[in-house]
């Protein structure tokens, strides 16, 4: 496993970030990007996918069949 | 029937939980066919698994914990081979930085492109295009990722399912937020 950076290497990178504007937009884009992938994942968004009926009634009738074989 | 039901109930499955189980593997994998199959596998596993069932979690719960480990058979099926999608993303990235002193190249240098300071969470049109650029992604890098944010997955677990190393895994991590980003920019803006 990779360790926390050191103390010195963090008022480094404060240093650096204080210069680096470029840094500083892909630092607050990176920590957007985690939020929203987090969000696309864990939201429900009902209705958005649904299976078709047939389907669903072929998947229910199969499932009747290996349970009828118990 | 309800879906927090701690109940198990195989003759109202398909009506109480196909849909959402179909909706959470298409969001992980976009591929109609596959994603029915594995809903399919999941009830057929489950049936199989009934007499384990404790009743300790909710019948959806269960089932989904069934489904999620047939996702990641499919991750590690994917992201397993010689991975050339992987040597090809990394390879377009080599421009990203100044070889002799680490720093972004102009060409390549983030740029602000809309989304720091507004808020997109729920947008669809944004939505979508995340969902394309994520797509996008080498198998394993998109294996990874997924795992890590879908359900905040222990380093430790991905790393030995997908067979790589803790300093690999967060190389994958990085590499896979510069693709990210880059492809954000380039559709979004």
């Amino acid at each position: 496993m990779l360790n926390r950076i050191t103390f010195r290497e963090h008022i480094e990178l404060r240093i650096h970030l204080l210069g680096c504007s470029v840094c500083r937009v892909y630092g607050k884009q990176s920590r957007i990007i985690n939020d929203m992938v987090r969000q696309l994942f864990k939201s429900s968004m009902p209705g958005e996918a649904r299976l078709d009926e047939s389907f669903k009634k072929e998947l229910q009738e199969r499932i009747e069949i290996e349970l009828n074989k118990n | 029937m309800s879906a927090e039901s701690n109940q198990l109930d195989p003759h109202t499955w398909v009506k109480s939980h196909a849909d959402y189980l179909y909706a959470y593997t298409i969001k992980r994998i976009a591929d109609e066919e596959q994603a029915k199959d594995l809903v399919q596998e999941t009830f057929l596993a489950a049936l199989e698994k009934v007499d384990r069932f404790e009743g300790k979690s909710s019948e959806r719960t269960w089932l989904t914990a069934i489904l999620k480990n047939k996702i990641i058979d499919v991750y590690r099926k994917k992201s397993s081979g010689l991975r050339k999608d992987v040597q090809a993303a990394e390879h377009e990235q080599e421009d990203f930085f100044d070889h002799d002193d680490g720093h972004w190249r102009s060409a390549h240098a983030p740029q602000a492109f809309g989304i720091e300071d507004v808020d997109h969470l729920g947008n669809k049109e944004f939505n979508s295009i995340l969902q394309m650029c994520l797509q996008k992604l080498p198998a394993l890098w998109m294996a990874v990722f997924t795992m890590k944010h879908m359900d905040d997955a222990d380093t430790t677990l991905i790393c030995s399912e997908l067979k790589v190393t803790p300093s690999n895994f967060w190389v994958i991590i990085h590499r896979t937020k510069l693709n990210l980003r880059a492809c954000l920019q380039r559709n979004w803006e």
